[in-house]
């Protein structure tokens, strides 16, 4: 995993390594993101979460990724891992981390990746409440699908 | 051609991959013989498909040493 730049891993995300990945002496900037377990949406309580990956495309498209913000932002370093596997409230289930020689494309570059990461890396998050479980899919409402979901007829087929 | 499947989708067809022995099929004819074979997967029918970890188009080709992947609605970050 060492100097891996794009990986998938059940073991806690470690932020500082990210950020050392990308430092260099251009980069006048450094933005990290943590993506952390939320404990209440919408009033309802979580008690943690499972995240799933497609592991070998998860990498590929993180990699995608890292690839588009450089060419969008010129001299900008990309790092970005994803967790898999059980996370209990506040830990980190993404880090992202770019360096740009001056800040504003470091962090709308993170901004843009973590954007980017909700469309295209097959990584899925199961919620685990006080009173049921669910998966989680479609946040960005993109679902290619214009009703969103299957509908009454096809549950009943 | 092996296919396989993740989170609430593999929930659904109880298993997480099988193996279609069958040379050539459209992207489209696959998720029909999954739909054949798990009626009740009804994910499948909303699922983004990869075909060897890329993106594919509905009227794509899939091939027998190839790796299908039905990929539901994403919720990573």
């Amino acid at each position: 995993m060492e100097n891996k730049r794009y990986y998938i891993t059940d073991s806690p995300l470690n932020p500082l390594e990210l950020q050392q990945l990308v430092t260099k002496p251009e980069a006048g900037a450094v933005n990290c993101f943590i993506g952390t377990v939320r404990e209440f949406t919408k009033g309802r309580r979580t008690l943690y979460l499972t995240y799933e990956a497609y592991e070998k495309m998860a990498e590929k498209k993180l990699a995608q990724i890292g690839s588009e913000i450089q060419e969008k932002w010129e001299e900008t370093e990309c790092a970005i891992a994803h967790r898999t596997g059980r996370l209990d409230i506040s830990e980190a289930a993404v880090v992202i981390a770019v360096s740009s020689p001056h800040r504003q494309a470091a962090m709308e570059a993170s901004s843009y990746a973590i954007e980017r990461i909700k469309e295209i890396v097959p990584i899925w998050k199961k919620e685990q409440w006080e009173d049921g479980t669910a998966w989680i899919g479609d946040q960005l409402e993109k679902n290619r699908y214009p009703r969103g979901g299957p509908g009454k007829e096809e549950l009943e087929e | 051609m092996k296919i396989l499947f993740f989170a609430g989708l593999k929930d659904q067809t109880g298993t997480e991959e099988v193996v279609w022995e069958k040379d050539e099929a459209t992207v489209g004819e696959v998720r029909e013989y999954v739909l054949s074979l798990f009626p009740h997967a009804y994910t499948v029918k909303q699922a983004m498909a990869a075909v060897n970890e890329e993106f594919v188009q509905e009227t794509d080709t899939v091939h027998a040493d190839d790796t299908v992947a039905f990929l539901p609605p994403v919720s990573g970050g």
